[in-house]
Formats: C-alpha cells, sequence, structure tokens
C-alpha cells in the first residue's frame, strides 16, 4: 500500500518515519510473511485443509521452506484435551545372548518428575505410537508406510549400541487413558485406580534386531485392531489406535 | 467550493494513513527489550535442558539417529548444525557455541548478530529431533524471529551500556531513541500472539469436551502429565459439576477474548491481568509450565514501554 503524505495532518504523522520506499518494501515483506504465516495456520490444523491453500503453499517452491526453517510452519490448534490425547510411554527390555534380560526401562524414567525433560520422552512415545497407527492404518500414504517404524528402528539400534552384547530389544508402546468421572464413581475399588490395569494398553510389542549395521524390526502382534480401550461408555468405544494417531499431533 | 473527494479515493488514502500510522510510527524499543531477555532466559534455559539428555538423543548412539531424523523430516529441507555433529566431542562443541550465543543474547552484547546466531542455534536443536519440539519451541522460535528484525538491544543490554558510556551526553544508562523498526517489530509479535490465541480457541471449539465444559477433567485424568489432582471434580452434581464447566469454559472464553480484545486499549489491562491466574491454571492442569510461562511472557508486547520503564524503575528502587 502506498503511503500518503500530502495532507497537512499526514506531515506531522510522517515525522520520524522512514522514507516512502523503505515503508513500501517493507509493507510488502510485512504482508507476504503474514499471508504465508496465515497459510501455516490454515494447512497445519489436524482438521486438514482445502487443496486451494494447499497447492499455493506448496506449488511455488519457496514458501514451504521459508516456513519450515524458521519453525513457522505451525497450526498452533493446541487443544490441549479431546478425550483421545492421553498418556504415552515406552517400555524397553535389553536382552542378550546368553539369555540375559536387563531390568526393563521405562521411558520417561520416573526420576525425571514433571518438566520439558520428561515431556520429550512422552511426545518420543506418542509419535512412535502415532507412526505405528498411521502406517498401519487402511488410508496409509507410502510416506505413513516408510515412517511407520522409523523410530522403534531408531530407539532400538540405540539401545543394543549402548549396552555391549545386547542381541535384542524387545519394546512395548504404552497406552494410558485417563480414568472418565463415572469410572472415578465406580463401586468397584480397581476402577477406581487411575493406574489399574484395565486403563493401560500396549499400542506396539515389537523386538528390534540388528542384522549387521542395520535396525529390523518385528511387530510381535497386531494389538491395535483388537484393543478397545474405552470402558463404561458405550456409545463413545475408542481405540488406541485413534488415540495414538491424534496423540502424535503434527508430523514433524 | 471544491469538489467532494470522490471514495475510493478517501478510502486510500484513509487506509494508507492508518496502516503507515500502524506500522511505522516510531516507538520506544523498551518494550521489545524486556522480550528479548524474557525470551532469551526461556530459549536458554530449554536449551540447557537438553544438556543431562544431549547424547542420549542426538550422540552417535542417540534415540534418534541422524538417519532416522532425515528421513521423518520428508522432503521439505531443514538445516541443523547439529547434523554435522559425527562424534561425540563435536556434538559438545556444537551444543556450547549454541548456549554461548544464546547467552549473549540474552545479556544482549552485539544484540544484532547475536540474535541471529542464538536463533540459528535454538532452531538447530529442533530441527535435528523435530519430534521432541514442544508447543513452548513454537512460540520461543516466533518470538525470537521477530526480535532479530528489532532493536532488542536498545535497552537492557551490555550494547546499551556501552553506548550510554560512550555518549557523553547519555547520563541516563537506559536512555533510547524512537523507531519505527521497533514499531514493525512490535505489531508483528501482537498480530502473531493474537492468531495463536486465536487458532487456539477455535481448536478447543472444535471438540465436543470442550464445548461440554468438561474438557478440564480430562487433563485432570492425565495421570502422568498433570501436576494437580482434584477428584472432587468428578463428582456429577453442582457444585463440582459447576466449577468443573466454568473452569472448561472460562479457559476458552478469555482465549476468544483475548484474540480480540486485546487491540482495544482499555480491555487490555483487564486481559494481561486475566491471563495470570488462567496460565497459572493451564500449566497446573497440563504440566506445560514453560509453556505457560513463555505464553505470558509473549503478553508483554502489549504492555507499553512507558509502563514498563515504570514498573522496572519501582522494582530498582524497592531493590535499593
Amino acid at each position: 500500500m502506498k503511503p500518503t503524505a500530502t495532507a497537512p495532518e499526514a506531515e506531522t504523522e510522517t515525522r520520524g518515519m522512514p522514507s516512502e520506499t523503505v515503508r513500501t518494501v517493507v509493507t510488502l515483506l510485512v504482508l507476504f510473511h503474514l499471508f504465508v504465516c496465515l497459510l501455516a495456520v490454515l494447512t497445519s490444523s489436524e482438521s486438514g485443509a482445502a487443496r486451494l491453500v494447499r497447492d499455493v503453499k506448496e506449488r511455488p517452491g519457496f514458501i514451504e521452506p521459508y516456513l519450515t526453517e524458521f519453525w513457522l510452519d505451525r497450526g498452533y490448534d493446541y487443544y490441549l484435551m479431546n478425550d483421545q490425547n492421553w498418556d504415552f510411554h515406552l517400555e524397553a527390555t535389553v536382552k542378550y545372548a546368553d539369555g540375559r534380560t536387563d531390568e526393563t526401562l521405562i521411558l520417561p524414567p520416573a526420576e525425571l518428575g514433571s518438566g520439558e525433560r520428561k515431556q520429550r520422552y512422552q511426545q518420543l512415545a506418542a509419535f512412535t505410537g502415532a507412526y505405528i497407527a498411521r502406517g498401519g492404518s487402511e488410508e496409509a500414504t507410502p510416506l505413513d508406510a516408510e515412517r511407520k517404524l522409523l523410530l522403534p528402528e531408531s530407539i532400538g539400534a540405540a539401545l543394543i549400541r549402548q549396552h555391549p552384547g545386547a542381541s535384542s530389544v524387545a519394546l512395548k508402546c504404552i497406552f494410558h487413558r485417563g480414568i472418565s468421572r463415572d469410572e472415578l464413581r465406580s463401586e468397584n475399588p480397581k476402577d477406581r485406580d487411575p493406574d489399574a490395569p484395565q486403563y493401560s494398553t500396549t499400542v506396539a510389542d515389537m523386538t528390534v534386531f540388528l542384522d549387521g549395521e542395520r535396525p529390523v524390526v518385528f511387530e510381535n502382534s497386531p494389538v491395535l485392531e483388537v484393543s478397545p480401550v474405552r470402558k463404561g461408555d458405550g456409545s463413545k468405544t475408542k481405540g488406541a489406535a485413534s488415540a495414538a494417531s491424534s496423540a502424535g499431533g503434527k508430523q514433524p | 467550493m471544491s469538489e467532494p473527494e470522490p471514495y475510493f479515493a478517501k478510502l486510500t488514502r484513509h487506509a494508507g494513513a492508518a496502516w503507515n500510522r500502524f506500522w511505522f510510527t516510531p516507538s520506544d524499543p523498551f518494550t521489545l527489550a524486556v522480550l528479548r531477555v524474557l525470551t532469551g532466559a526461556m530459549a536458554l534455559a530449554l536449551y540447557l535442558s537438553y544438556l543431562p539428555d544431549l547424547e542420549t538423543w542426538f550422540g552417535p548412539a542417540g534415540l534418534l539417529s541422524e538417519n532416522s531424523m532425515l528421513k521423518l523430516r520428508g522432503t521439505v529441507p531443514l538445516f541443523s548444525i547439529f547434523d554435522y555433529a559425527g562424534t561425540s566431542s563435536s556434538l559438545w562443541f556444537f551444543y556450547w557455541g549454541g548456549a554461548a550465543a544464546l547467552t549473549l543474547y540474552f545479556v544482549g552484547l552485539l544484540t544484532r548478530v547475536t540474535s541471529v546466531l542464538a536463533l540459528f542455534a535454538y532452531l538447530s536443536l529442533i530441527h535435528r529431533g523435530p519430534i521432541l519440539a514442544r508447543p513452548v519451541d513454537d512460540v520461543v522460535a516466533f518470538m525470537m524471529f521477530y526480535l532479530c528484525f528489532g532493536p532488542a538491544g536498545a535497552a537492557l543490554s551490555i550494547d546499551a551500556w556501552w553506548k550510554s558510556r560512550a555518549s557523553a551526553r547519555s547520563r541516563n544508562a537506559e536512555l533510547t531513541v524512537n523507531h519505527w523498526g521497533a514499531t514493525v517489530v512490535t505489531r508483528l509479535i501482537q498480530i502473531h500472539v493474537s492468531a495463536v490465541y486465536l487458532v487456539m480457541a477455535i481448536a478447543k471449539l472444535k471438540s465436543p469436551v470442550w464445548w461440554s465444559g468438561v474438557a478440564v477433567w480430562g487433563l485432570l485424568a492425565k495421570s502422568e502429565s498433570r501436576l494437580i489432582y482434584i477428584p472432587w471434580l468428578a463428582n456429577p452434581d453442582p457444585p463440582a459439576i459447576y466449577v468443573l464447566n466454568l473452569w472448561t469454559l472460562t479457559i476458552v472464553l478469555f482465549e476468544l477474548c483475548f484474540a480480540l480484545l486485546i487491540w482495544v486499549r482499555l480491555a487490555r489491562p483487564l486481559l494481561l491481568g486475566l491471563a495470570v491466574p488462567i496460565w497459572i491454571g493451564t500449566a497446573l492442569l497440563t504440566g506445560m509450565t514453560s509453556w505457560a510461562a513463555m505464553m505470558l511472557i509473549a503478553g508483554v508486547v502489549f504492555i507499553p514501554p512507558n509502563t514498563l520503564r515504570r514498573w522496572l524503575k519501582q522494582t530498582t528502587n524497592e531493590a535499593n
């Protein structure tokens, strides 16, 4: 937008302002930036995006790198709770060639307490579950299929390398649903315990080996397809698979 | 008698003048300086929180191998200096280099340069393991991005202290000159922050648990994340259910109001004041204390520089 500076009142307004050329250049840059940020918000939501908006963002070839490089490609749709995005954690057991096994390692480790360090491990677990759920679903894209076991491969291989003599790692991704208000008022004391076994579901159970330097993942059972986790609310039966899909949030 | 100005000519003239006033009226960069200090402190704290786990995440035998992260990033190129850390020693070298840049940015030494280096270091760490990035990183990243473009080192910095010593006429170490660059950056941050609030509110309204006023229970039920637990709120009868509904709906209503009414000057002190208990409550519910703190810090962009100067002066006087 061209600045105007002809009216007397405008002259006083322009005191200390940059020159008209600078204002024009800055205006164009500001408009570009705000426009691409709007595109980021419109395309990063979990609700999906219009084809037109996605094409405008992806086709020019410079908008997406600009947004992702500066970490501006965010949806900011922090709903915090959608009745599906519960807690996740990982359980890893290192196994040795002579049959020994280490104590099961819980990620996040209990000693971390609260805070960012713990939440990063929780997020790792949530993404592990989310990628496996997406990669195993009927609507999985080739990218989803490629990403499905990337994290278990990486985590398993790291643990094998960190433990000399280790031959494999048993890795589980556990989904921990929060207790509902109805369950908390149940007459059965087991139902009132938020940490009772019925509130945890194994969404992925895998064994990771190293074939030379290359990690190989075996999925031990297709638990995702047989694990309804919502109890006591027939109208809203939800599986851990859908929970994992939403818990991972926006993919990197 | 002169002819009346055509409508579109008048519209363009007024819109142009309003645009110039909004973006280019020179302003005191003190608010940006406060934001630099607070954002720099948060960025440094978050960056240093990787310290105990750096090798565990990104080391040669780390949980997130470079290869797997490169595949996760997909086809869009992302640069991270940590991608070039093939050994443990190079990983630590880059890490401490980034920590140094963030420290210099925080204290305001060569701020124009260190603001870019600090952003580079922070983004490098996020890009190395993007799945570890949290909502707080989103906010810190855009705040640091914008602050690169403004005179954020014009006050509360070693740069300003040096400048005031060098300048014979300047007796006040905090003496700063109004600058249009400060206005542009302040406006960009203000727009971005209010957009974040708006999108947050819309995202919540799309979820039935927020509409029905029980989402707060869901957050309280996340036993591995929450910081507080109030089982009394599970009671289906009043007053417990009313408290639960009120808490849930207040969060959504506040976010909506903040996004829209923060542009009304009279409403600003009220909204910024309400933000404190709302975000403390959210931190207790979600365990995301740093994110809540960063959202409060981002809100500082709506506080006029004169007010911040007065508060700082009062605090300094009381301390003395």
